[in-house]
């Protein structure tokens, strides 16, 4: 291996990558991409229009108008007085009649909804209430109705025990029910996942990033670099093999740049003021430390993947002479990232299950599902060193193979260039 | 020892046989020139040289050594198709070929700036290579194959694209190179140029080696037998000549092809006593397009 030479070749790619227009804009849009973005949701979700909802409840027991009363009044929302509420006592109204004579007012939006609660219903077991309305979508409304009814329905109810307030607040109270990983010595501890989950999201968010960006640079790069022909150049000094290796390494340093432009204003923060918890709004009660090992599997796991993936992107840009063609064969890398994406999400409901505990020693999915797997279970040493000798075994056989097809397809320009031809090519170069 | 030898090389591309059993032997010192018409193979004898290509089977030795990498350092390279990076600046790209050979940047930008000075590019060291003329971007890659000294320089097509200006302007670098002891090996398909610059030659043609050696012994051998005529005499009565075994119309003149070299003479003596004018009678001073021509055959080359 000439290293000096690969070198040089990063060197000039981290150059030719990061002294562009593309690249700035793309660093400083990535993150302006998301700040607007997530403003923009935050926006839609608060968003409440300055008309007032006014709810009817039809109320079947006759009882409880100032038991809601005093419920609603509780709630943040009916404070706002975005919700207006008028009770109907119900014990003599017929629904459908009781519809039919506000259809107008429901048409005409001076009703938002009727509440029917049946005359039954604090003996049903069930608990059936309706809503009528020309939105019954609108899931805010019927989650923040339920709530209030429920609890009132459950002081009522508790209310006929005959039972203390601090009963009745011990009955309101949801289980709390602690997950406790048990180690190799048989000790059970209590274990946040808050600061390792965090990390691995935003290794992970970084790669996907780091891989849309620069891949495709790094893709386009390699054709321009064959379709104006350096490449004969370039490698009658240097072997194929040593040429890739330069162009992943120079692409990978420039990625890692440009993330540490990304995550430069939380480091600063953390910095300037002492621990990054102070400055985020986080509740104070949740523990963001991070185990050191998985700190560093995760660093180490993050470069190898960069480097495996770009390999990829290097090798699918040699296929082709020029962009257009070269988009197409993207699709078969971004399938080997996203798939793996989705295999580490879908652990959340089952962290143990079988696929993923293979899938985490497997080459290319590995780099996406250890990580995650890492975090909600204690993954046995020799798995993990299992994933980073089959990593790093394939990133070398990435790094040869691309070398392999750069040596085959670079300097056959001309004709569109079949798979078959490349084996073929690749086999006599 | 030679300073390249070049055994039995063969090379397939799928079904095309690029390279059939080529064998020559390049001399220390010497300009040796690989000449053939365009697709005749040499590229691809040049780039096995390069080890950019490897060979199906044969043996490429360097000073006695089988060709490996590691060879690649001692010689610069200037292919037909030329590239640059178009956004680089000038100093930068000389500066990054020759780091490539192994060489530090700070130790060779002197160099490179006397080069580049010397080709006229003083005031554009620091221009990006998409702002140069055409010729000037061939004299960066020109410096660039050179800036590191390499023993051995190969040019494929050095002259294509270039004015006569600045086609003088590299002939002369390339003779004060072989002044200094390297070894060059030039691919072209102008024979005036190889005839005016190579010591040796080998014509390649579909891949095969037709003629090998020292271009005077070729010349002297082929010229001996082979008259450049201009003359009034038809061709029917010259085929009839008993001296005349063959008659080639070119261009602008006949190339007979003699019996022996003795028929010289009598041939000369008919032409004067039978009245024919002549506007070129040249025996022993056969050109390289005149041997070229005979070798590949006329009909192939118009074809």
């Amino acid at each position: 291996m000439k290293t000096p030479q690969i070198l040089a070749i990063a060197k000039r790619e981290i150059k030719a990558l990061v002294l562009t227009k593309a690249f700035l804009i793309m660093t400083l849009m990535f993150p302006l991409i998301f700040v607007v973005m997530g403003g923009i949701q935050a926006v839609f979700m608060t968003y409440e229009d300055d008309d007032v909802d006014n709810i009817v409840f039809v109320d079947g027991t006759g009882e409880l108008e100032h038991a809601l009363t005093a419920e609603l009044n509780e709630r943040d929302w009916v404070e706002s007085g975005k919700i207006a509420f008028t009770f109907v006592d119900g014990t003599t109204v017929d629904k459908e009649e009781y519809i039919k004579l506000r259809s107008e007012d429901l048409h005409n939006a001076s009703l938002t909804g009727i509440v029917f609660l049946p005359a039954d219903i604090r003996e049903d077991e069930d608990k059936k209430a309706e809503y009528h309305s020309l939105v019954p979508g609108n899931m805010t409304m019927v989650g923040r109705l339920q709530g209030v009814i429920n609890a009132v329905l459950i002081d009522q109810y508790f209310s006929t025990l005959n039972i203390s307030d601090d009963q009745l607040r011990y009955a309101r109270t949801n289980v709390s029910l602690a997950s406790l990983k048990v180690d190799e010595s048989g000790h059970s501890e209590e274990e946040s996942i808050i600061g390792p989950l965090i990390l691995a999201f935003v290794l992970t968010m970084l790669l996907y990033l780091g891989l849309l960006v620069n891949g495709a640079t790094l893709m386009r790069a390699v054709t321009e670099e064959k379709n104006n022909r350096i490449v004969e150049l370039l490698l009658s000094s240097v072997a194929p093999q040593e040429l890739m290796a330069g162009k992943i390494v120079g692409a990978a340093g420039a990625a890692i740049l440009q993330m540490m432009i990304w995550l430069s204003p939380i480091v600063v923060l953390t910095i300037l003021g002492g621990g990054a918890s102070s400055q985020l709004p986080l509740p104070e009660n949740i523990d963001l430390s991070i185990p050191i090992s998985m700190v560093l599997y995760f660093l180490l796991n993050f470069v190898i993947g960069m480097l495996t993936y770009l390999a990829m992107f290097a090798a699918v840009g040699s296929l082709f002479d020029n962009e257009q063609d070269a988009q197409q064969g993207m699709w078969p890398v971004m399938l080997l990232i996203m798939i793996p994406f989705f295999i580490a999400y879908s652990m959340g409901a089952d962290p143990g299950n079988s696929l993923a505990e293979i899938a985490s020693m497997v080459p290319f999915a590995s780099i996406m599902i250890m990580p995650a797997r890492m975090i909600l279970i204690d993954v046995p040493l020799w798995q993990l060193g299992t994933a980073i000798i089959v990593n790093i075994a394939t990133l070398w056989f990435m790094v040869l193979l691309s070398g392999r097809i750069y040596r085959a397809s670079v300097l056959a320009t001309g004709s569109k260039l079949s798979l078959k031809r490349v084996w073929k090519l690749m086999t006599t170069a | 020892m030679h300073s390249l030898e070049v055994r039995n090389l063969i090379k397939h591309f799928e079904r095309v046989r690029a390279v059939r059993d080529v064998s020559f032997n390049v001399p220390e010192g010497a300009i040796y020139g690989i000449i053939g018409r365009n697709g005749a193979g040499k590229t691809t004898i040049i780039r096995m040289l390069m080890n950019i290509y490897l060979p199906d089977s044969g043996d490429i030795l360097f000073r006695g050594e089988h060709l490996t990498p590691a060879h690649q350092n001692s010689m610069g390279y200037l292919p037909e198709e030329r590239g640059l990076y178009k956004k680089m600046k000038v100093l930068d790209t000389v500066l990054f070929f020759a780091e490539l050979k192994g060489c530090k940047a700070a130790d060779v930008k002197e160099k490179a700036i006397k080069l580049l000075s010397e080709l006229g590019l003083e005031k554009r060291l620091q221009s990006k290579v998409t702002e140069l003329s055409k010729g000037n971007q061939q004299k960066v890659q020109f410096v660039s194959t050179i800036i590191h000294d390499p023993d051995f320089i190969i040019l494929d097509e050095p002259f294509s694209g270039l004015d006569p200006v600045n086609t003088n302007i590299l002939k002369d670098i390339v003779m004060d190179l072989r002044s200094k002891g390297k070894v060059i090996i030039l691919s072209t398909h102008l024979m005036d140029f190889a005839e005016r610059m190579c010591d040796h030659i080998a014509l390649i043609n579909h891949g095969s080696l037709l003629l090998e050696g020292n271009l005077a012994t070729i010349k002297r051998e082929f010229g001996e037998r082979n008259v450049a005529l201009q003359s009034s005499i038809s061709i029917s009565e010259l085929s009839s000549l008993q001296w005349v075994e063959e008659v080639r119309e070119l261009e602008d003149h006949w190339l007979l092809t003699l019996g022996s070299p003795e028929d010289s003479q009598p041939l000369l003596k008919y032409l004067v006593d039978n009245g024919h004018s002549i506007q070129r009678y040249d025996a022993n001073t056969t050109t390289l397009n005149d041997i070229f021509l005979s070798v590949v055959g006329e009909k192939e080359v118009a074809a």
